[in-house]
């Protein structure tokens, strides 16, 4: 018995009734509980009423601009109807620029390469024709003169001026101008000559090509 | 745990328990109420955008039955200048009127029953409320002469338009009162065929 003592000198029993004893905590734990449920409850409930206003004041919102529409839809089917009846009439006024749309007109073709023509040369032919390009499905254009000259040299300048004539070179269209000549007459001493002018819309590649050159200077 | 140890944990913390039904019913209510504010949400979005429109089409149309009449005005004055197809005799007098003002001899004039490509549905030049009736003439006049008509034909009270044109000379076009022969595709703008 004496040697039990010896060994556990310091234990007591335990006879506390732990539930009943007072929290002497410093922040009592009924109180974490209840203020942890309670901010619970209000964030959510403020939550809640922010989102309930929200939908209030939509309803109102909506209910005032369906009494706006509801006010002008009268004036707004009578604002469709002038509008549908304007576009019916521009349609008209369109068609009438498409049908006259080109870069120039046939008798300012005959001026100019009139204009361009250099005094030795002797214009036979000129034709003019408008064609629809296959791929782009746009307008191109074709120039041909038939001419006789007594020196190839004027010839050349007469190319070289319808090629810089600015008439000729409309904006959005490539321009380029081609001569041939046949050989020259024994007995009056000039050469039948004919020029080709070919005025084109850009082909892709090409525009792409030149936009490509342009962004490199 | 037991019916008895609950009520026991419910005496311990009241208020906790009766927040956490409270925080579940609102909680329940954000949750069965959340597709309200969204479809809340996109019919005002919906009704704003109506209505800016409907406000759009007010300040656009702000004088447009003004401009709509006198567009009409003009529509109509130019409807009574356009050819009409089966008036094929009227049409070609007309064609051969221009003899009478112009110093030009016209020697034929033919009408092609053929549709201009650039004119057609889905064309570079479509026309959408108009047709297009060819025709070719063959005339004879001198340098002056011909400008003098080529430019007519585009003031005249039809609608007219040259597609190709063909001009020779039996010579050289060595002065202005040489005869020229000229070939010219016509096109004549005419009513919806």
């Amino acid at each position: 018995m004496a040697k039990n003592k010896d060994l556990q000198p310091y234990w007591r029993p335990n006879v506390r009734i732990s539930g009943t004893l007072p929290d002497i905590k410093v922040v009592r734990t009924d109180f974490i509980v209840n203020f942890i449920a309670f901010a619970l409850v209000v964030i959510t409930g403020v939550f809640l009423l922010q989102r309930e206003y929200r939908t209030f004041v939509l309803n109102r919102a909506i209910a005032s601009i369906q009494a706006q529409i509801a006010g002008s839809e009268a004036d707004n089917d009578a604002n469709i109807e002038l509008d549908t009846r304007f576009r019916d009439a521009a349609e008209y006024v369109i068609d009438l620029q498409n049908f006259y749309r080109a870069p120039f007109r046939p008798y300012e073709v005959i001026a100019e390469v009139t204009r361009a023509k250099p005094q030795d040369i002797l214009i036979t032919s000129l034709s003019f024709r408008e064609n629809v390009e296959q791929k782009s499905k746009e307008m191109s254009y074709s120039i041909v003169v038939g001419c006789e000259v007594p020196e190839l040299t004027i010839l050349n300048a007469f190319k070289s001026t319808l090629a810089e004539s600015e008439m000729l070179n409309p904006e959005n269209y490539v321009t380029t101008v081609v001569e041939s000549f046949r050989a020259k007459s024994e007995q009056s001493g000039i050469f039948p000559c004919t020029i080709n002018v070919s005025i084109k819309p850009p082909e892709k590649a090409s525009k792409k090509k030149a936009k490509g050159a342009k962004d490199d200077d | 745990m037991t019916i008895s140890s609950i009520l026991d944990k419910f005496r311990q913390y009241p208020l906790a328990w009766v927040a956490l039904i409270i925080w579940i019913v609102i909680v329940a209510t954000i949750f069965l109420r959340n597709d309200v504010l969204g479809s809340l949400e996109i019919k005002e979005n919906e009704l704003s955008t109506r209505l800016r429109l409907i406000e759009g089409n007010a300040v656009s149309s702000k004088n447009l039955d003004l401009q709509t009449d006198e567009l009409r005005e003009s529509v109509d004055a130019m409807q009574e200048r356009l050819f009409v197809a089966e008036k094929r005799a009227i049409n070609t007098d007309y064609l051969y009127s221009f003899e009478n003002d112009y110093n030009v001899e016209i020697s034929e004039v033919t009408h092609s029953l053929a549709k201009d490509p650039s004119h057609v549905k889905g064309g570079p030049k479509e026309l959408s409320q108009h047709s297009a009736i060819i025709y070719t003439l063959f005339l004879s006049t001198d340098y002056g002469g011909l400008m003098e008509y080529l430019h007519s034909l585009y003031h005249s009270e039809a609608f007219m338009r040259i597609g190709d044109m063909s001009i020779s000379s039996s010579n050289t076009m060595k002065s202005n009162t040489e005869k020229l022969q000229v070939r010219l595709r016509l096109l004549v703008l005419s009513e919806e065929e």
